[in-house]
């Protein structure tokens, strides 16, 4: 056996169908060439689930893995990746968390966990160091995600970490999320996919300890890292004291913060919801695993009529779907709303887009108030509430609404227009319109509508030096290639996305070879030729599956609707020539196909 | 010694992992001497070594293990695992080493203060 360094060196393997259970050691190519986390998932994913397999059947797959960084002292790195085929998208999906499972799981011994198959009763996965078992849920089943941590941790021990679902994911429900440590991997629908294979929960206890390559390097580039983010504005500065919230207000400013269903380009509701009047709602500070940042934050509602509700957030992404896309600008039922997402496992961002889409087509006519059973428009807090009760218990409408907003408007006449996602995925918290690259950002991620494949708005707005124009379509085919293939790199390294805004790649490479010892990692460029193998593999991915061209685009309102107020005034995207750049310098032909020799280069 | 601030406590687990290290040499959260539990939502518990004055557990050590200076001092030798100083401490602040079956109290890493020097927001402090 491999003196693993960095990684805990083992897999386990579990198939509920017949509840087989087996651990192998961690192949060594696997690491040098996928790293962990998104690329372990992207690879496995590749090689074993069969082309144009249904998401929410058993033939699917589902990954949990981490990275070489994943429960070591480098700041901020206690992630996890779930990797599966979407059942919202029908294509590639990685999600992220972070919170203490991961790291968890790495003191246990394993670097993945891959479930295959479908139990045929509710189950719990519960791994104790070398020791593992598939429990029966029992009452767990029906039983929202946050008590289920409770319930777990009081039944098994309350150091055991926990990922579960909630009703949500039980009931199928595509944009179901996994809940983790109270924190969220919530696009995509990784929940549904989890629930269609009766898996309620993984809970995971580990008393063992990752042993480092170059431990003395190890700790005195973590020093060093650790003043960076102490010193940087962003990590040590507003994402302390706002959390993700820090950029609401500029965002604001600029037109690009989405308002009512991306029909509008200028929130009236801003000076009520913006980071000032949301801090004031926290009451303490919250961090994930090994992290100085602390961007998480207890929200409580003091007064008025959400008096009681509390989340851990609100998340910015939350603070939007809930807020300026349903033109609601009452903090408090953001926090209800975001709690009531994590009780039931539901992805806020979409959740909020479902319910944006709802109240404009009842605003268009399109659909009325009689079929949804309650009113419902833009600026009624209380509309956003009900609704999500209906999702998450798949009550009379919520059927429907539990489908996402693509598949919805394939059923209601008249709304594909008000349908605002990529590939099935729906739109995070950025108007296009108002920021090239995150149009071109939107469209090429491979998981659909998402700012976290790249964020090219922070090149475009918050770049201290080569900052680059929010208009122009000049070089954002590279940034957002060379941000895709950066991001991807760090979601296979169990590193948090936030710590690479104060710690360059420069400073991140030494941690990866200091951790592990691999040659490989010893290179800036041989480690960011990892995060595009892993993104070209999902390319492929998506291609077995049916990914055309076609697919990489933008909602037709970014096209045709050009925004009537706001800085970005009479501004509509154009993304052909940006998208044909894009291919180029990926090195893929002009459908968007990776070349032969892009491949080979990248030894796929 | 130490003194703590818990409503600063963000439960990153920055102490916990660096006092494994500083010990150790190793990089888990499980061998600590600090140890932070999480009560989500509420505020999460730091139980650790405040060097009471009685020095408990040294008085309460049925082997003459453990004895005070400047911090609590462990015999390994004498030791035998039977974790009598865990429940004589008045602030749950020992816990057994599952790896070795030895209490782990808190030595300040012997005037370094290691967790003190990482603890991002001061809910760990040194008590002057």
């Amino acid at each position: 056996m491999k003196n693993w360094h960095g990684y805990s060196g083992k897999i386990l393997d579990v198939n509920l169908t017949s509840a087989d259970m087996s651990t192998a050691e961690l192949d060594c190519t696997l690491a040098q060439d996928y790293m962990g986390g998104k690329g372990f998932g992207a690879k496995v994913l590749y090689d074993q689930l069969p082309a144009g397999c249904e998401p929410l059947s058993p033939e699917n797959i589902l990954v949990f893995a981490t990275g070489p960084l994943t429960g070591t002292l480098a700041p901020s790195s206690g992630r996890f990746e779930v990797c599966t085929k979407s059942p919202a998208t029908g294509l590639w999906l990685d999600s992220n968390c972070g919170g203490f499972f991961g790291p968890e799981l790495k003191f246990a011994g394993y670097d993945m966990v891959i479930v295959r198959g479908k139990a045929e009763s509710p189950v719990v996965l519960v791994i104790d160091d070398d020791k593992f078992e598939l429990q029966p849920a029992g009452n767990l089943w029906g039983t929202d995600a946050l008590t289920t941590h409770r319930n777990i941790k009081e039944a098994f021990g309350r150091d055991f970490k926990v990922a579960c679902i909630g009703e949500a994911g039980e009931k199928g429900v595509l944009f179901a999320g996994i809940i983790s440590e109270y924190r969220a991997l919530g696009r995509g629908g990784a929940g549904a996919v989890m629930g269609s294979k009766n898996l309620k929960a993984i809970a995971v206890r580990g008393t063992r300890s990752i042993t480092l390559h170059d431990p003395a390097h190890f700790m005195k580039i973590c020093r060093e890292a650790y003043n960076e983010l102490a010193n940087s504005p962003d990590t040590g500065g507003g994402r302390q004291k706002y959390g993700t919230n820090l950029i609401l207000s500029l965002m604001d400013e600029v037109g690009i913060h989405p308002v009512r269903n991306f029909q509008k380009g200028k929130f009236d509701g801003a000076s009520r919801l913006n980071e000032e009047n949301i801090a004031k709602y926290y009451v303490r500070n919250k961090a994930c695993f090994g992290c100085p940042i602390y961007c998480s934050k207890i929200a409580e509602v003091k007064e008025g009529k959400y008096k009681g509700c509390f989340t851990e957030g609100p998340e910015y992404e939350n603070v939007w779907s809930f807020g300026a896309n349903c033109e609601n600008a009452d903090v408090g039922a953001i926090i209800q709303a975001e709690y009531l997402c994590d009780y039931y496992g539901l992805d806020g961002i979409t959740t909020g887009n479902v319910i944006g889409f709802l109240m404009e087509c009842v605003e268009k006519g399109i659909m009325s108030e009689a079929d949804i059973g309650f009113p419902v428009s833009f600026g009624n807090d209380e509309s956003i509430i009900n609704a999500i009760h209906l999702i998450g218990r798949q009550e009379g409408p919520g059927k429907l609404w539990g489908l996402g907003v693509k598949k919805m408007a394939e059923q209601i006449q008249g709304a594909s227009d008000l349908a605002m996602h990529v590939k099935g995925l729906e739109l995070p918290a950025y108007d296009p319109r108002g920021s090239a690259g995150m149009a071109l950002a939107y469209a090429t991620s491979d998981r659909g509508g998402c700012h976290l494949r790249s964020w090219p708005v922070g090149d475009e707005l918050l770049a201290t030096e080569g900052r680059m124009d929010l208009y122009s379509q000049e070089f954002k085919a590279e940034l957002v290639k060379t941000q895709q293939d950066l991001f991807g790199m760090i979601n296979c390294s169990g590193m948090c996305l936030f710590a690479t805004f104060a710690v360059s790649l420069k400073q991140i490479t030494p941690f990866l070879h200091a951790a592990t010892g691999m040659a490989v990692f010893s290179s800036s460029d041989e480690v960011m030729k990892i995060g595009e193998r892993v993104n070209n593999l999902a390319r492929l991915f998506n291609i077995r599956e049916g990914l055309t061209k076609e697919l990489d685009t933008l909602p037709q309102r970014f096209f045709n609707e050009p925004l009537k107020e706001g800085p970005n005034r009479n501004r509509v995207v154009e993304l052909e020539q940006m998208r044909a750049e894009y291919y180029f310098v990926r090195g893929w032909d002009e459908e968007g196909v990776p070349r032969e020799e892009k491949l080979k280069e990248l030894g796929i | 010694m130490l003194k703590l601030k818990r409503s600063l406590c963000t439960e990153c687990q920055i102490c916990m992992a660096i006092c494994s290290w500083s010990h150790f040499g190793e990089s888990t959260t499980k061998r600590s001497r600090i140890n932070v539990e999480a009560d989500w939502p509420k505020t999460p518990t730091i139980s650790v070594c405040l060097a009471c004055k009685g020095h408990e557990c040294v008085t309460a050590c049925p082997h003459d293990a453990l004895t005070w200076e400047n911090w609590v001092e462990l015999d390994k030798d004498r030791c035998d695992g039977c974790a009598v100083c865990v429940d004589a401490c008045p602030v749950n602040g020992i816990r057994m080493d599952s790896q070795t079956d030895l209490p782990l109290i808190c030595d300040t890493c012997e005037g370094k203060f290691q967790c003190v020097q990482w603890c991002p927001t001061g809910a760990v402090q040194k008590k002057e």
